[in-house]
């Protein structure tokens, strides 16, 4: 049997559904990263042959129920970035979907088979599809999805005069579309989600299946958004990290998934901005983009047409299509440019709109007309012309360029509707370009046409079909994945999904993404063997456990504190004479990154919860250090002080071993400063070097805690304290060359607290002369460009202000460490120790800013710099 | 145009989309407060198909001078007399086809409003495409650059750069078309101003009682409609 998980409380469900409420790890043969049309086939597929499989999915789980068939309710439920994805130029609008079934819940139930003269054209740049291969899994796939010809009655208004126009024209190749929907209820609203649940979307199909199979095993977590693929450097992937959220966005629990192998499905942008955010195939992931660019064109008739009545995607023109079944129009047209097909289509009140490029008074008078008007789009077949960067702020960015055939193939497009639509009596036509958006007549449209020539970059477009990007190919300088979808240099790294097609398919794609998913899925199963035996990592990554606490959240830490058994005593407690960190009692594990500090306990409260603002969470901690008490009043043989990192608050408290009601075994810190004289604290020993704690006021009751906290003095280097910062600079030393450094690094600052997410960019690269530069974008608004010189210790580089400078050195050659400081001066007097992330060098009279450095990759992966 | 023969026509599945035969359609005309005028009956057939055809005096009584679109309703029974389900009302002016699944849902009063933060979350998502495009463009190229970029890294930056004021105004035309279109349109009262028939379910499908039945009137009728 399967599980749903998420963060969002949803009433009842068809399928068994539970709420998240700790991080997780998990350990499967399986991680799949997207659950659309490729991950569902996948997951299903996968789980039948008893393999383990999680799902991971970062739109949440609706169903028929929810699904409203209003657009400003349900496309931010299914819709990804709200409907709001663009390329740079905002000129083409892309729709995916992001909830569980991923795009197959908001499509129009369109299938088409894969074309065998694509196919064809795949295999000769080395993908391995045998015709016959394929047609098995689509007919596997098509019976699943039940699909079948629309019938005559689901051909509305809108769809016949799509095929009433096409016959008037002369035009041969036209029919109705293949559907999987089952005696569908017309209602129109496919785009907002299916209320009847007659539209066979992954969610009823393949995934129902695989839930509701006793034999698989099989976990879903919606609302899961995936930022990292941990590699080690045997090509394997050993862990897939990323964090919840919830209904307001906001990050919640983490997730960590350890895997035999790993696929993603995420989409065609979101599966590049994955690999490329991860340092995976940074040349080549995210390069030749295919969108199926559609121009779309709107007429107004007299006659009452009702568009939105109805099945919005029942007829296609095929005559230039790749489906075309023979060349007879093409010819007498004399056409020479990329495939299209004419498919009918009509949208919600709120999309239909947007797909108009007119605004105010005139917007309004034609949408007033809206049961008036009939709409067409043309999808084009276009070449390899887009690409997905990742911008300095971290964002996927799209840029598309219309080559001069794809126009070409919109014009034809564009004059044979229009004229369709004037045959039939249209009024006026409506069409997609921003300068010439209505025209009158059939006189117009060679001017229509001139027009679009002169200016195509003001030609609005749609793309509901992103595909490639993470091409399959044999030389892995000029493609993603090899003839499986393993992704090349990896041992267990799949992608699977439309972004690794060779070219544009043609029609829509979602049969053909199931079908190669199919095929993945029964190879992977064959070939289990040869992944059965990658070992399965350990690790915790970033999630909430006992020997982690600095991770979790306010409720899981305070449930662990409640449930563990004290494993220490108040003399366990007593850190090292020396107050200073010094070789005897500070070290750093390069191999584990970690950091022992025994001059205090470094405390940290949870990550949401006591202090719940971000700003304050950089200032939220303090240490507490203990000593022997020689006096031994009260019997209390150890004393301490409490102090917060940013306040000048030194607490002394005794520390005493007792048995508390509710409690058990504990050790209370009873505090005599003045003003804290009514606080306790309750600790518990994890192990030596680690403790859990609650902060009362006056006695301590179970429930009745001010505060929970963990402490430890050996952590995680992100930890790090500004103290612990120098103590590393100090034993670190310069990177071994000029050219171990170039590449794009992300940074981010240390506080007492905790690290900052990354706040700024670097990017080392050697300019004409041959010297080393170093731009950078602080917070993605301050930028400039530095100077990097070697000097004895340590790299400098000297930026405009002229005032801070950069001192660097290196930890590994993924890791750097450094601080901005300024040059000394008498000024640091003044200011206070330790103020959030200033860090006042006492010696040398600099205030710095210490930070540290994470290789996030290569140039070519960033906009701009991607050829 | 309106006509003096009206016709209700439609189609009946089941829970499992099966279509369903034999069934009685009944169709009457809602008379404000009096009673309702029988309009007409049939049976569905094997693919579960029915039609009904009446004219003007079967629902427009002498002294009801104004009424010249009747307001429908379907009333459905099994073959024992069971009465399966009512429709709502819905006047016409020439024809009214239905689709109706038989299915009631079972309503709960107090269900989550899963919607509740969307209009939020959609306002957010357009303004943050707004504020990235803003934000990006304020990152300085000839700091950046120092004069030391290759001259194509260069050209390509300075494209992008060059293209802001065609973005920014590709975002504010779409900002107001969909302002205009939320704000004037998409406030369900207002549908009727366009004889749009939108949204066939509740709002909040779970919280309310509903058929699963489409009405979409149409003021021309679809017989001969080319």
């Amino acid at each position: 049997m399967g599980i749903i998980y998420g963060t969002i409380k949803l009433p009842p469900r068809n399928e068994r559904y539970e709420i998240i409420e700790n991080d997780i790890v998990k350990t499967a043969d399986v991680c799949i990263i997207g659950s659309g049309a490729a991950g569902s086939v996948l997951s299903k597929e996968l789980a039948e042959k008893g393999l383990k499989v999680v799902l991971l999915e970062r739109g949440g789980y609706y169903e028929g129920k929810d699904m409203n068939q209003r657009d400003v309710d349900m496309i931010p439920l299914l819709w990804k970035n709200s409907g709001f994805q663009f390329d740079d130029s905002l000129k083409l609008a892309i729709a995916q979907g992001t909830c569980l079934g991923g795009s197959t819940i908001i499509n129009d139930a369109v299938c088409f088979d894969p074309p065998e003269k694509v196919i064809d054209e795949w295999n000769s740049m080395g993908a391995n599809f045998p015709y016959q291969e394929i047609q098995n899994h689509t007919n596997k796939v098509n019976t699943t999805l039940s699909v079948s010809e629309a019938t005559d009655e689901e051909l509305n208004r809108n769809n016949q005069m799509l095929r009433n126009g096409a016959k008037k024209i002369g035009l041969k190749h036209h029919h109705k579309n293949q559907r999987n929907c089952i005696n569908c209820m017309q209602c129109g609203y496919c785009h907002l989600g299916c209320h009847y649940e007659t539209k066979q979307d992954m969610l009823h199909t393949y995934l129902h299946k695989a839930l509701n199979d006793p034999n698989s095993d099989l976990s879903i977590y919606c609302n899961c958004y995936i930022d990292t693929l941990e590699k080690n450097e045997n090509g394997i992937i050993q862990g897939v990290e990323g964090t919840f959220r919830d209904s307001g966005g906001n990050d919640s629990f983490r997730i960590r998934v350890n895997a035999k192998i790993v696929i993603i499905s995420a989409g065609t942008i979101a599966s590049s901005k994955i690999l490329l955010q991860n340092g995976i195939a940074q040349k080549t992931s995210g390069t030749g983009l295919c969108f199926h660019p559609s121009p779309t064109v709107v007429a107004e008739f007299d006659k009452e047409i009702k568009g939105n009545e109805g099945v919005p995607m029942a007829y296609t023109v095929h005559d230039f299509g790749v489906t075309r079944s023979d060349n007879e129009t093409w010819d007498s047209y004399e056409f020479s440019g990329r495939e299209f097909l004419i498919e009918s289509i009509f949208l919600p009140i709120l999309q239909f709109s947007t797909a108009i490029p007119v605004a105010l008074n005139d917007h309004l008078q034609i949408m007033r007309r809206l049961n008036n008007l009939t709409m067409a789009g043309i999808v084009v077949r276009d070449r390899n012309n887009g690409k997905v960067s990742l911008t300095p702020t971290g964002r996927a960015s799209v840029q598309y360029t219309l080559g001069d055939e794809e126009l070409e193939s919109m014009i034809m497009g564009i004059k044979l509707l229009a004229k369709m639509w004037f045959e039939l009596g249209a009024k006026r036509i409506i069409t997609s370009m921003t300068t010439m958006s209505i025209i009158n007549s059939e006189d117009e449209i060679p001017q229509l046409v001139d027009e679009i020539r002169k200016n195509r970059q003001y030609l609005y477009l749609g793309s509901a079909h992103p595909q490639s990007g993470n091409k399959i190919g044999l030389d892995k300088e000029t493609s993603v994945v090899d003839s499986n979808c393993k992704v090349h240099g990896f041992q267990n790294l799949f992608v699977c999904d439309a972004s690794v097609f060779p070219t544009a398919v043609g029609v829509n794609p979602q049969i053909t993404v199931m079908t190669i998913a199919s095929i993945i899925a029964e190879r992977i199963s064959n070939n289990w063997s040869q992944f059965n035996s990658i070992p399965i990592s350990e690790s915790l990554g970033n999630t909430c456990s006992l020997s982690q606490p600095f991770y979790c959240l306010q409720k899981n830490l305070s449930e662990m504190f409640d449930s563990l058994d004290n494993n220490g005593k108040a003399l366990d407690l007593i850190n090292d004479e020396d107050e200073k960190a010094n070789d005897n009692n500070w070290s750093f594990d390069p191999q584990n990154l970690t950091i022992q500090n025994n001059t205090y306990w470094k405390g940290l409260f949870p990550r949401n919860g006591n202090i719940p603002n971000t700003l304050t969470a950089f200032l939220g901690g303090f240490w507490k250090r203990f000593t022997e008490d020689s006096s031994g009043e009260n019997s209390s043989k150890v004393k301490g002080i409490t102090h917060p990192f940013e306040l000048g608050v030194f607490a002394k408290n005794k520390a005493f071993d007792k048995v508390i009601d509710g409690f058990g075994k504990v050790i209370i810190l009873d505090y005599s400063e003045p003003g804290y004289d009514q606080f306790h604290d309750v600790l518990k020993f994890v192990d030596k070097n680690m403790i859990l704690g609650k902060a009362f006021f006056r006695d301590p009751q179970k429930g009745q805690e001010m505060l929970t906290f963990s402490m430890a003095r050996k952590y995680p280097l992100e930890f790090m304290t500004e103290e612990d910062h120098s103590m590393l600079y100090s034993k670190m030393s310069k990177p071994d060359s000029f050219d171990s450094i170039v590449g794009i690094w992300e940074g981010q600052l240390v506080s007492d607290s905790i690290m900052t997410p990354p706040v700024f960019v670097f990017r080392y690269y050697f300019d004409s002369e041959n010297k080393l530069q170093n731009d950078y974008l602080f917070n993605g608004i301050l930028s400039g460009t530095a100077k990097v010189n070697e000097e004895d210790d340590h790299y400098e580089m000297q930026d405009v202000t002229q005032i801070f400078h950069d001192e660097l050195r290196q930890v590994n050659k993924d890791l750097l460490i450094g601080k901005y400081c300024t040059e000394p001066s008498e000024i640091t007097r003044w200011i206070p120790n330790g103020l959030s992330f200033l860090n006042v060098d006492r010696e040398s009279n600099k205030v710095c800013l210490p930070y540290i450095l994470k290789r996030i990759g290569e140039e070519e992966a960033y906009r701009g710099y991607r050829p | 145009m309106t006509g003096d023969n009206f016709s209700l026509f439609g189609r009946i599945v089941n829970q499992s989309k099966n279509p369903q035969s034999g069934l009685i359609v009944s169709a009457f005309d809602k008379d404000g407060a009096s009673d309702s005028d029988f309009l007409g009956k049939s049976v569905t057939d094997a693919s579960g198909k029915f039609s009904i055809e009446f004219n003007t005096q079967k629902f427009k009584k002498w002294w009801e001078l104004f009424e010249e679109t009747p307001d429908v309703y379907l009333v459905i029974h099994d073959q024992q007399g069971l009465e399966l389900l009512k429709t709502r009302i819905k006047s016409t002016k020439q024809e009214i086809e239905y689709l109706i699944k038989l299915q009631e849902n079972d309503p709960d009063p107090n269900s989550i409003d899963i919607y509740q933060d969307n209009f939020n979350r959609f306002g957010g998502q357009l303004g943050s495409v707004g504020m990235t495009m803003d934000w990006e463009n304020s990152i300085n190229l000839d700091t950046l650059a120092s004069g030391q970029l290759s001259p194509e890294v260069r050209k390509r930056l300075e494209e992008f750069r060059d293209g802001y004021l065609d973005r920014r105004n590709m975002f504010n035309i779409l900002t107001s078309i969909i302002n205009g279109t939320t704000l004037s349109l998409a406030e369900e009262r207002d549908f009727n101003i366009i004889g749009y028939d939108g949204a066939q379910v509740p709002r909040l499908p779970r919280r309310q009682r509903y058929n699963q039945v489409i009405i979409w009137p149409r003021e021309e009728s679809s017989e001969n409609w080319e």
